[in-house]
């Protein structure tokens, strides 16, 4: 079972209940991992060695892993209190704004979090459209929370500049650009 | 590390890794270079290595190439040889479970069918004798604990 | 079984003569877009969880008593017969080779790691006997008896209906498959007696009286029969 990272808030914790359970449900989506060219290594083993530039490819995700680790806990580490800032702001951005509502979007936010270190850690980007957008996507044009979202996200961003340095933004933001953009955008599903 | 990041991918669904569960990547990280090292040896030596594997074991029990009257000298150096490039990949990327899972479970159940066994046995215990003797200590360390799983997988009569 | 039209899985596209296909991403394809499960031999799959099995077990206790252990069996052999057919054609597609003309322990292997693949546990052939007549089957993790622990008795019905559906239409004769060991009976595995129905109906009666799976070996082994 997963174990929700403790919450400052009330709010918090009820949001970390509803992920787990609902996380279950989609633990058997599709798994890629890493590049998709380094996830392949395997499939030619017994036909030929791999190409020099193959392995150039392996060895430059390796040089790069000392620093996603780092950006990956340091996001770990400080998600609760850039959390509890972004909740503070938003609930007093949007006062008239149900609980519920308020709750559905930060829940959101907070797996896109999660969802975008992980892609950064593997240094696969797939996992943000596969294991987050092409679910929580039709979710939120249901429920219509794009002005709720896009205040967040702008909340979010400027809590996560403050607490990683300019470089970890830098492995962040890709998978962070490709989640934020992809739930803002009008467009209907493919 | 391929196997690990894909559970831990799992594992870690709708939350943050703890470090305990990330020392597997840092260890990979510092076990890089040999690995990439030790690879390009194998892949320069593989027909060396499957050459002197077949002619101690040919010393050591001539009949193992020998079943039911057929010459089997062919098919084993293929099966060997690609066993052998399954290892080399295993040692790259630190992945046994892949290699396992990929390969050895499945081989395992062919050489059952073909009761070759004994002479699974014997090419991954002489094997393992001839990296000891081609490879740097540190090299061969990567590579014989496959070749034991190896052994014991393909070569152990249940 | 759904035939797919159009290959999907890039591993066979680009190396379809590869045998070492049943890891688990390389026997299946998933397609979310389409919500799709396809295999290696083209056949589509779900994916289901022990309450399917509860389910199904449960359901089929509720609707008919004590018949269900038969239903279960005579649902295996159809499957099993069914399958029979399937595998004959995917077999000689990528071995360009005829069934019957090929080492049958390798054919037997082949038949059944799309099983272990999709989850319904690893096997054991004993051909030993096979000219006597009859053969064992073991099953480690049977799917089925896993699911519902130990529950005093022989559950897996479906895997006896599936050999037996199964080997009579490889030797192409009436066979019938009795479990005469079972996880769900507190052993670490499963065994199957594959035979005659002579064969089945001596074990059972062995069995009712109390023997043990080795009993059974011996007995048939030394030829004893029921008179």
């Amino acid at each position: 079972m997963l174990m929700p990272v403790p919450m400052p808030s009330r709010l918090m914790i009820f949001l970390a209940y509803l992920i787990s359970l609902l996380l279950s449900i989609f633990l058997l989506c599709v798994l890629k991992i890493m590049h998709p060219q380094i996830a392949s290594v395997f499939d030619e083993a017994e036909n030929r060695y791999l190409k020099p530039d193959e392995i150039k490819l392996i060895g430059q995700y390796v040089a790069s892993m000392p620093e996603r680790l780092d950006t990956y806990r340091n996001l770990r580490d400080r998600e609760p209190e850039i959390m509890q800032a972004v909740v503070d702001q938003l609930e007093a951005e949007f006062p008239q704004e149900s609980e519920e509502n308020l709750e559905r979007c930060l829940k959101n936010a907070l797996l896109m979090l999660r969802y975008c270190g992980l892609s950064l850690l593997v240094n696969d980007e797939t996992i943000v459209q596969h294991r987050f957008l092409d679910w929580v996507k039709p979710l939120s044009q249901a429920y219509e929370t794009k002005a709720v979202d896009s205040k967040l996200y702008r909340l979010l961003n400027q809590q996560l500049s403050k607490a990683l340095s300019p470089k970890q933004m830098g492995y962040l933001s890709p998978s962070l650009s490709l989640a934020q953009d992809g739930l803002l955008s009008q467009t209907a599903k493919r | 590390m391929l196997s690990q990041i894909e559970r831990l991918s799992r594992e870690v669904d709708g939350r943050y890794a703890s470090d305990a569960e990330l020392t597997f990547a840092i260890d990979y990280v510092r076990s890089f270079n040999l690995r990439v090292q030790t690879y390009q040896k194998l892949q320069e030596i593989e027909s060396m290595l499957v050459q002197q594997t077949y002619s101690k074991m040919r010393t050591l029990d001539p009949t193992v190439f020998d079943s039911a009257g057929t010459d089997i000298s062919a098919k084993w150096k293929r099966d060997t040889l690609r066993v052998l490039r399954y290892v080399a990949i295993a040692v790259l990327m630190d992945d046994a479970d892949t290699f396992r899972e990929r390969l050895l479970l499945w081989f395992q159940t062919i050489m059952r069918a073909f009761s070759a066994q004994r002479s699974c046995n014997l090419t991954y215990q002489v094997m393992q004798d001839v990296i000891k003797q081609s490879l740097t200590a540190p090299q061969a360390n990567l590579v014989c604990p496959l070749l034991e799983l190896s052994r014991r997988t393909l070569g152990t009569i249940a | 079984m759904v035939i797919a039209t159009e290959l999907q899985n890039p591993i066979k596209r680009k190396y379809p003569k590869k045998h070492n296909h049943y890891g688990f991403r390389d026997f299946f394809q998933f397609d979310p877009d389409k919500g799709t499960i396809i295999d290696w031999n083209e056949g589509q799959n779900i994916l289901t969880t022990e309450d399917f099995i509860v389910g199904l077990v449960e359901g089929l206790q509720e609707e008919v008593g004590d018949a269900s252990a038969a239903t279960m069996y005579t649902i295996g052999c159809e499957w099993g017969q069914k399958d029979a057919f399937f595998f004959e054609k995917w077999f000689e597609k990528e071995f360009d080779r005829n069934m019957r003309q090929t080492n049958l322990l390798f054919l037997l292997e082949t038949w059944w790691w799309p099983f272990t693949a999709q989850g319904w546990g690893r096997w054991e052939v004993d051909m030993g006997d096979r000219k006597q007549g009859f053969m064992f089957v073991n099953i480690f993790d049977s799917a089925v008896a896993r699911t519902l622990g130990d529950v005093g008795k022989p559950v897996c019905y479906l895997y006896a209906g599936l050999f037996a559906g199964f080997f009579t239409e490889l030797v192409k004769k009436q066979l019938s498959c009795i479990e005469i060991q079972c996880y769900s009976m507190g052993e670490t595995y499963c065994k199957f007696l594959l035979g005659g129905q002579d064969r089945i109906d001596a074990a059972a009666f062995w069995m009712n009286e109390g023997a043990t799976a080795r009993d059974i070996e011996k007995r048939l082994r030394t030829g004893d029969m029921l008179r």
